[in-house]
């Protein structure tokens, strides 16, 4: 079985992919998939601890995020760079993983099988 | 080479979605093979059926079509994905009640295991049109 690292580089609300990453994530985990997933770029913003999705009319992304584990996606990771630079203290985030520096970054893509980016 | 094709992009906003598409056309014209071609998010759009381009701009589902009958290869949409952006086929208008179905033939509704069973007969997975 091949695995999969996937990338969840957007916002949590501004389009759909961020959603799209988590499905994808759990379609992939309900399937035996070895699935990775790794939060970069603006895809932090979806760890922010207190979202009110709901009143967006769409779902609460922070509660899918929490419960990833109980779908067996429990490789999470997020990417220490993006947070530096958009002045976020990993301790006021909801961190559903290990933070990784730039090189682990490039490590864990060049052991997946395939990349898929969201 | 096999190919799996991940396309994310909208025809109307990205230009990853005619990159798609020209990559499928070449590997067609080519030795190598495409596994599958997979539509997602805002990809789902290229097989709304009343979609009018400008005339100068070309008719991506007419060319996607060919790919698929050429190497006889389904084109699937995320099933999820297209039903909220109001692409529905025959029986999914029916069951919903709509006066119509909105998806044009070939393309198809599937769901995502259809495209994580192509990636795993794939050499390679290629993703058009992720955010930037």
């Amino acid at each position: 079985m091949k695995s999969l690292l996937i990338i969840s580089q957007g916002t949590p609300y501004g389009r759909s992919s961020a959603a799209e990453a988590l499905d994808t994530a759990m379609a992939g985990a309900a399937l035996d998939v070895p699935v990775t997933l790794l939060f970069d770029g603006d895809g932090v913003f979806q760890l922010l601890p207190v979202q009110a999705g709901n009143e967006l009319g769409v779902r609460n992304l922070s509660q899918v995020i929490e419960a990833l584990p109980a779908f067996e996606v429990e490789r999470c990771f997020v990417a220490a760079p993006a947070l530096a630079q958009r002045s976020l203290a990993p301790e006021t985030l909801a961190l559903p993983g290990r933070l990784l520096d730039g090189e682990e970054v490039a490590a864990l893509l060049r052991s997946a099988d395939v990349v898929l980016t969201y | 080479m096999r190919f799996a094709l991940l396309v994310q992009a909208d025809p109307a906003h990205s230009p990853g979605a005619i990159s798609a598409l020209r990559f499928a056309e070449a590997v067609a014209a080519s030795e190598h093979a495409l596994v599958g071609v997979f539509f997602q998010g805002d990809g789902v759009q290229v097989a709304q059926q009343f979609r009018r381009p400008p005339r100068d701009e070309g008719d991506l589902k007419a060319r996607w079509a060919k790919v698929s009958e050429h190497c006889a290869l389904p084109l699937q949409l995320c099933v999820a994905s297209a039903l909220r952006r109001g692409l529905v086929d025959g029986p999914e208008a029916e069951r919903a009640g709509l006066a119509a179905a909105t998806l044009a033939p070939p393309f198809e509704l599937a769901g995502l295991a259809t495209f994580l069973a192509q990636m795993q007969t794939a050499d390679r997975v290629l993703t058009f049109g992720a955010a930037s």
